[in-house]
């Protein structure tokens, strides 16, 4: 008698079903794709979208190594931490900052210094990141009241946002967090707190990572 | 009351619900603080990416 072929077998159908399920059940990864998508159609440059979906899809070709089985091997992390360990680092940042803050905000030169950036430092976080998520714990209760919140302000600013003549174009009738912050960093006492406020920010994520 | 007012009341209101979140996180201590909670979604694979990208978000959002 001849054996059939299991449906779970890899290759079936059922197979390759349950790990297209597994790949693309990360909420994380469509909530950075649909931030992406709204970046993109409210007058969004291509560099802000890109760090949006660049993570997204970081996110996904995790779930696609994991889905076949193959462990993600993490590098060390240590190396740039203890690299931005000394306590001198925030002054530096700041005094950066100040430096960075002399270029007009919303040029290409400040567009390419913040992106580069940020996309090294998503690319060092995918790179020493822990091998699964299975081992953490579930910030449960505590997550959906911060992720409450910023829904909430999620919402407020898309509600304002819906609120203007269209996406791509401010009203000071409906204010987003962007229209009321621009004014600030128009000057460059706020552009420099903001620049050097987003270094040290960025070091202290790295600090904790 | 104009369109203006009640936006900037709404985003006024959430940044209280923030500040008194924090308060009771560290009062109490039955949810995590802001701290905490980046701590604990930096050792996940998909919240430590989440997290970066966000933060590289607000730098070429609001500067770049």
């Amino acid at each position: 008698m001849t054996q059939r072929p299991s449906v779970d077998a890899p290759g079936s159908n059922n197979s390759m079903m349950r790990r297209l399920v597994s790949v693309l059940r990360d909420p994380v990864a469509w909530i950075l794709v649909i931030a992406g998508i709204v970046e993109m159609i409210s007058g969004g440059t291509a560099a802000r979208g890109a760090v949006l979906f660049a993570a997204a899809g970081l996110i996904l070709a995790d779930r696609v190594r994991l889905s076949r089985g193959k462990p993600v091997s993490p590098l060390a992390a240590t190396t740039l931490q203890e690299a931005l360990a000394p306590h001198w680092w925030p002054l530096l940042l700041v005094a950066v900052g100040v430096a960075v803050a002399l270029l007009r905000e919303h040029t290409l030169p400040l567009t390419v210094i913040t992106g580069s950036i940020g996309i090294a430092l998503v690319g060092w976080a995918w790179l020493t990141g822990p091998g699964g998520d299975t081992a953490a714990p579930s910030p449960g209760r505590s997550l959906l009241w911060w992720g409450g919140l910023f829904l909430a302000l999620g919402l407020w600013e898309l509600t304002a946002l819906l609120g203007q003549p269209t996406l791509a174009v401010y009203s000071a009738e409906h204010p987003t967090i962007s229209f009321l912050i621009e004014p600030i960093l128009a000057t460059f006492p706020g552009r420099a707190v903001a620049v050097g406020l987003w270094a040290v920010a960025g070091r202290s994520l790295v600090r904790r990572a | 009351m104009s369109w203006r007012t009640v936006t900037l009341v709404g985003y006024t209101v959430i940044a209280i619900a923030g500040l008194t979140l924090e308060v009771v996180a560290r009062r109490t201590g039955t949810i995590a603080t802001f701290d905490e909670l980046i701590r604990r979604l930096l050792r996940t694979r998909s919240g430590r990416i989440a997290l970066f990208a966000a933060w590289a978000w607000l730098g070429v959002h609001f500067l770049g």
